[in-house]
C-alpha cells in the first residue's frame, strides 16, 4: 500500500463527486433536510412560548437532530457508494486500476478515504445549524462533538458496507439495492429489545450512546473492527475481479477468518470496556427510582461490591451524585477485598437492602438505571400491579408503537416500571388478574352493570374520553359527573400548537390542578378534549376536579387566521377536564374512579413529543392506588427560548439560505468549469 | 521480453482461450488478428492483467508477470473500451493516470503528451464533450504516459479516421524504432498487415500458426473460363479450387489473397470474400 497513491485516488473520487451535479445535489439536499427536522423540532414542539418553557437542548433536540441525521446518511450513502467499484467496472474504467502497479487495498482505501472526505463536506454543511442554536442558546460543544463523532464513525461504517457492496457486485444498482438492505437490517435489529446478539451486531445502540455523551472503548473498537473488516472483504472483492473464472476454496475462506476474528476481538474488547462519560445532565437514576428511594430511602441501603481500581468505580460514584441531588441520604457501602465476606468472590453487584430483605443484580458493564429500577421495583413492591386495558371496542392498540393513535409507547414504559398488563374483552367476564380498569375510547361498549361489578371488584377505574353513548348519563351523573363535548376559552394563540389548532397544550402557566398530580414543571399535550365537571349537588360520592384548563389554554379555532365564534353550547371560563370520584362508604373517601376528557393523552404521538403526558398518566393511576410520589428530581439541562419570529428566521436560514446558499456556489464552480 | 506457454482461460467450464503459447521480442510490432469472439479481447485482457488465467505461464524478462511489479510499471494497455473519466477534461484524466504511475513531474509529462498526441486544442474539455476519434487518441496517450516497454493495444484504430489511421501507423513505426513491443489486435487483416513485423491469428481461442491458416475464399468473376482453376492451383498453397458458374471457391493462406486478386483481375473479379 502506497500512502501517497490512496491520497491521489482520495482526491480523485472526491473531485467526482463534484464534477456532475451529484456532490451539489447531495450536499445541497442533506442541508436542507437537516435544516428542515431542525426547524420543524423548534416549530412545532420547541416553540417556548406554547409551553411556556425552553426545550431541552441535549435531552431532548440532540439525539432526535442526530438520530436523522443518521437516517438520511443511511439512506443516501449507499447511492454514494454504489459506484464506487462496480460503476467503475460498468463503465470499463476498473482496468485503469487493474493495468497500474497499485494492489487492490490501495484501490479500496482510496475510495474509502475519498467518498469519507465527502461525507465530511456532508457534515460539515450542516454546521450552520448548530450555530443558529448557539446563537440562541447556551450549547454544551462536547455533546454536540460527540454527536458528530459518532454520526461520522456511523457514517463510516455505512461506507465502507457500501463499497463492499460494490467490491462485490458486478451493477451499481444491484450495490445500491445490497448496501441498503444490509444497512437497513443492521441498523433496525438495534431496536430489537432482549436479544443482546442482534444488539450487539447493530451501530445502533453505540451511536446512540455516542449521542448520549457516553464513549465507550467498545462500541468505538466496533465501528473501526467492523469498517477494516469490511474495507479487508471489499478488496478481496475487488481482487476476484480478475478471476471470472473462480478461485480456490482457501483463497475464499480467507474472509471467513478474518470475521472470527473480529467476532473474537470484539468479545475481548468487551471484557476490558471502558468509558468515558460527558454527560452531566443524564438522568441516571430514573425518577421512578428516584421516587421509591425518596420514600424508602432511610430503609433502603445499597451495597456495590466493586474494587474501587475498578473502572466502573468512578462511573458509579458519579451516578450517584444524583442521589445527594435529589438530597437523599441512602447509605452506599462499597465492598472491596479487604471487606469481601471470606470465600466470596468478587460479584460487581449492586446489593439493595429493605427491611432484612435484599435485591441482587449483577453489573455487566456499568450501573443502568434499568437494573436500579427493577431491583427497586422487585425490592419495594414485590407483587406486580396488574392493569387491564379494554381492547377491541374501538380502542386505540396497546401494542402499536408506530402510528400516531398507538398506545405503544406508553405500553412499553408500563412494562418497563414493572406494571403487569392484561386485555379484557368489555363483554366478557374478566379471569385474568385485574387491579385496576383503564378504559379509552368512546366506542368502547361498556354498560352500567358492568362499570358497577368492576367498581365493587377493582381498585378502580380510569375512564378516558367517556362516551355517553356507551355509558348512560344517568350513570355518570350518578358518580356526581357530567360531560360536556364543546367548549370555548379565552382567545390566546400563542397556546397553540403550530400546524395542530385544535390541540390543546397546557403547562403550568395555564392550568389549574391538584396538587397530587405534580404538574409544577411539566406540561401536557392534549387534543380533542371534553369538559368533565363534578355535579355539586350529588352527594352520594366525593367528586374532586383535578385539571382544569385555564382562559389561556384552548382554542378549537386557528385564532391566527379566523376568529372565534362560540355558541350557546360552548363553555367559556376555566373548564375542568379531569375529575376524581371517591367512595365516601366507609367514612375515608377512597379514589376509585377517574374520568379525563381525552384519551389523546397516552397516544404515541403526543408521548413521543411529550414525555410528560405518559408520565401524568402514571400519576393518574398512582392517585388510584393510593400511591403518591414527589416530584423527581433531575439535574437541569439547557434549555433553547426562541420568539416566534427566531423561529421563523431560523427556518428561513436552514431551509433557504443554506443550502440555497451551496447550491448558488455549485452552479458557479459548474458554470467556470464549462 | 513476454513470454506465454500452454494459456488457458474458461469461464463455468466454457473454455475461452486454449493453449496459447507465444513470444513477444522487444522492438517488434506483432498483430493479432481473429473473428469477433475468436479470444482477442480475452487474451489482451489476461495479458494486461486485469483477468487471471486458468492455468498457463506468463513470464516477462523471466519472471512471472503475477508476482512481479516491474510488468505492470512496463506495461501500457489501450482496451476496446476507453477507461476515461468523462466529466473530467483530457487534462485530468492523463494528470491522474500519471499520478497513479507515480511519474515524476507528472504536469510535464502530460503536457508533452498533450503535444505528442496533438491534444492541445481538447485538452481542457470534458472527455463526454468529444468525439470518438479524439477519445481514441486520449485513451492511447493515456497508455503511452509512462513510456512502457509493452504497448497492448485492443482495436486501437476502431474510432480513427483515415488520416488518424495513417497517423496512428506511423507513431507505431516510431515507437518501434525506439525498442517498445507493440501488441496490438484488428479484425481488419489489411490494417495489421501494413505494419506488423509479424501477424497471429487465433480462431475459437486457439492460436493457429500462420502457415496452418486456411481460408476458403469466393470470388465472383465476370468471365470465368477453365483455365482460371489451372492459374489458381499454380499458385502456391491454393486448394480444393472448385469453379462454378460465374463463382470460384478455393481455399488458400489469407497472407496470399492479393496475388490471388491480382491472378483474377484478367477474368473481370467483381468480388472476393471469405465465407468460412
Amino acid at each position: 500500500m502506497n500512502r501517497r497513491l490512496i491520497q491521489t485516488i482520495a482526491k480523485w473520487t472526491l473531485a467526482e463527486f463534484f464534477r456532475s451535479w451529484i456532490g451539489w445535489v447531495s450536499l445541497m439536499g442533506f442541508t436542507l433536510l437537516n435544516g428542515l427536522t431542525l426547524s420543524m423540532m423548534l416549530w412545532e414542539a420547541g416553540n417556548p412560548l406554547l409551553a411556556g418553557q425552553g426545550v431541552e437542548l441535549h435531552r431532548v433536540l440532540l439525539p432526535k437532530y442526530f438520530s436523522t441525521m443518521n437516517l438520511l446518511l443511511l439512506m443516501i450513502i449507499p447511492a454514494l457508494t454504489m459506484n464506487s467499484i462496480s460503476g467503475e467496472q460498468v463503465s470499463h474504467r476498473l482496468r485503469l486500476y487493474q493495468t497500474a502497479p497499485l494492489s487492490s487495498a490501495t484501490v479500496v482505501l482510496g475510495k474509502a478515504l475519498g467518498i469519507l472526505c465527502f461525507l465530511g463536506f456532508l457534515l460539515l454543511s450542516t454546521l450552520p445549524l448548530i450555530g443558529i442554536l448557539d446563537w440562541h442558546a447556551d450549547l454544551d460543544w462536547m455533546r454536540w462533538i460527540l454527536g458528530y463523532v459518532g454520526t461520522g464513525l456511523t457514517g463510516t461504517l455505512f461506507i465502507t458496507l457500501g463499497i463492499w457492496s460494490s467490491a462485490h457486485t458486478r451493477k451499481p444498482l444491484t450495490s445500491w439495492f445490497l448496501a441498503t438492505s444490509t444497512v437497513l437490517c443492521l441498523w433496525f435489529v438495534g431496536t430489537a429489545q432482549g436479544f443482546p446478539i442482534l444488539e450487539a451486531l447493530s451501530p445502533l445502540p453505540k451511536v446512540q450512546e455516542y449521542l448520549d455523551g457516553w464513549v465507550g472503548l467498545l462500541d468505538t473498537f466496533y465501528f473501526f473492527s467492523l469498517s477494516a473488516f469490511l474495507l479487508y472483504h471489499a478488496q478481496d472483492g475487488l481482487s476476484a475481479k480478475r478471476h471470472p473464472g473462480g478461485r480456490s476454496w482457501d483463497v475464499r475462506l480467507t474472509p471467513t477468518l478474518w470475521l472470527v476474528v473480529l467476532l473474537m476481538g470484539n468479545i475481548l474488547v468487551s471484557r476490558y470496556d471502558r468509558y468515558w462519560d460527558h454527560n452531566d445532565t443524564r438522568p441516571f437514576l430514573s425518577e421512578e427510582s428516584l421516587y421509591l428511594l425518596w420514600n424508602e430511602g432511610n430503609l433502603l441501603e445499597l451495597v456495590i461490591d466493586l474494587e474501587d481500581s475498578d473502572f466502573r468505580y468512578r462511573q458509579i460514584t458519579n451516578h450517584l451524585r444524583t442521589l445527594q441531588l435529589a438530597g437523599l441520604e441512602t447509605p452506599v457501602t462499597w465492598l472491596s477485598a479487604s471487606d469481601r465476606p471470606p470465600g466470596k468472590e468478587r460479584g460487581v453487584t449492586l446489593v439493595l437492602k429493605n427491611d432484612g430483605q435484599e435485591e441482587r443484580t449483577v453489573l455487566l458493564t456499568s450501573l443502568y438505571p434499568e437494573d436500579v429500577d427493577a431491583g427497586l421495583t422487585r425490592l419495594l413492591n414485590p407483587r406486580k400491579k396488574y392493569l387491564c386495558f379494554t381492547q377491541n371496542g374501538g380502542e386505540p392498540s396497546l401494542f402499536d408503537g408506530t402510528s400516531p393513535n398507538g398506545f405503544g409507547l406508553l405500553t412499553e414504559e408500563l412494562l418497563r416500571l414493572d406494571y403487569a398488563i392484561n386485555i379484557i374483552d368489555p363483554m366478557k367476564k374478566i379471569d385474568q388478574p385485574c387491579d385496576l380498569v383503564v378504559i379509552a375510547g368512546r366506542q368502547t361498549p361498556i354498560n352500567d352493570e358492568w362499570l358497577d361489578t368492576h367498581l365493587e371488584a377493582r381498585a378502580g377505574i380510569l375512564l378516558l374520553d367517556p362516551a355517553i353513548e356507551s355509558i348512560s348519563e344517568s350513570w355518570l351523573n350518578q358518580s356526581g359527573v357530567q360531560t360536556k363535548d364543546d367548549f370555548i376559552i379565552e382567545v390566546n394563540p400563542n397556546f397553540q400548537v403550530y400546524g395542530n389548532p385544535t390541540t390543546l397544550l397546557l403547562s403550568q402557566y395555564a392550568l389549574e390542578q391538584h396538587p397530587t398530580l405534580f404538574l409544577d414543571n411539566q406540561s401536557l399535550l392534549l387534543s380533542e378534549v371534553r369538559s368533565i365537571s363534578r355535579i355539586e349537588e350529588n352527594t352520594q360520592t366525593l367528586t374532586v376536579e383535578l385539571l382544569h384548563g385555564s382562559p389561556q389554554s384552548w382554542a378549537e379555532t386557528n385564532y391566527i387566521s379566523d376568529a372565534p365564534s362560540p355558541d350557546e353550547a360552548d363553555i367559556v371560563g376555566n373548564v375542568p377536564i379531569l375529575v376524581e370520584v371517591s367512595s365516601i362508604e366507609s367514612g375515608t373517601p377512597t379514589p376509585q374512579l377517574m374520568i379525563m376528557g381525552t384519551s389523546s393523552l397516552i397516544q404515541n404521538a403526543w408521548v413521543e413529543q411529550n414525555p410528560n403526558n405518559a408520565r401524568f398518566f402514571i400519576q393518574m393511576l398512582r392517585t388510584l392506588f393510593a400511591d403518591t410520589r414527589p416530584t423527581p428530581v433531575l439535574r437541569s439541562d439547557a434549555t433553547i427560548q426562541m420568539t416566534t419570529a427566531e423561529v421563523r428566521n431560523s427556518a428561513v436560514l436552514s431551509i433557504l439560505m443554506i443550502p440555497g446558499l451551496i447550491g448558488i456556489f455549485g452552479w458557479w464552480i459548474r458554470k467556470t468549469q464549462v | 521480453m513476454l513470454q506465454i506457454d500452454q494459456l488457458y482461460f474458461s469461464i463455468d467450464s466454457a473454455a475461452i482461450l486454449q493453449d496459447i503459447s507465444l513470444k513477444l521480442n522487444a522492438g517488434e510490432i506483432v498483430g493479432f488478428v481473429g473473428n469477433n469472439g475468436a479470444g482477442k479481447t480475452s487474451t489482451l485482457e489476461v495479458l494486461s492483467q486485469c483477468i487471471h488465467p486458468t492455468s498457463g505461464s506468463l513470464t516477462w524478462e523471466g519472471e512471472d508477470i503475477w508476482t512481479s511489479n516491474e510488468y505492470r510499471k512496463s506495461m501500457g494497455y489501450v482496451p476496446d473500451q476507453l477507461s476515461l473519466y468523462p466529466n473530467a477534461t483530457v487534462r485530468e484524466n492523463l494528470l491522474y493516470t500519471a499520478e497513479l504511475r507515480q511519474l515524476q513531474a507528472p504536469q510535464n509529462r502530460v503536457g508533452d503528451l498533450i503535444d505528442e498526441f496533438g491534444l492541445s486544442d481538447v485538452s481542457n474539455s470534458p472527455i463526454r464533450t468529444l468525439s470518438k476519434g479524439w477519445k481514441q487518441w486520449t485513451g492511447i496517450a493515456q497508455a503511452w504516459c509512462h513510456h512502457p516497454k509493452l504497448l497492448l493495444l485492443d482495436e486501437p484504430t476502431s474510432g480513427l479516421d483515415p488520416s488518424g489511421r495513417q497517423r496512428f501507423d506511423s507513431w507505431l513505426r516510431q515507437i518501434r524504432s525506439e525498442g517498445t513491443t507493440v501488441f496490438f489486435s484488428s479484425h481488419i487483416l489489411s490494417e495489421v498487415e501494413a505494419v506488423s513485423d509479424r501477424v497471429l491469428w487465433i480462431e475459437d481461442g486457439r492460436l493457429i500458426e500462420g502457415n496452418d491458416l486456411l481460408w476458403t475464399i469466393q470470388c465472383v468473376i465476370e468471365r470465368p473460363d477453365s483455365s482460371i482453376e489451372e492459374k489458381l492451383k499454380r499458385l502456391d498453397g491454393i486448394t480444393n479450387v472448385r469453379l462454378d458458374g460465374n463463382s470460384i471457391t478455393f481455399s488458400c493462406h489469407p497472407s496470399i489473397r492479393p496475388k490471388v486478386a491480382q491472378s483474377l483481375v484478367d477474368f473481370g473479379l467483381l468480388e472476393m470474400r471469405r465465407i468460412r
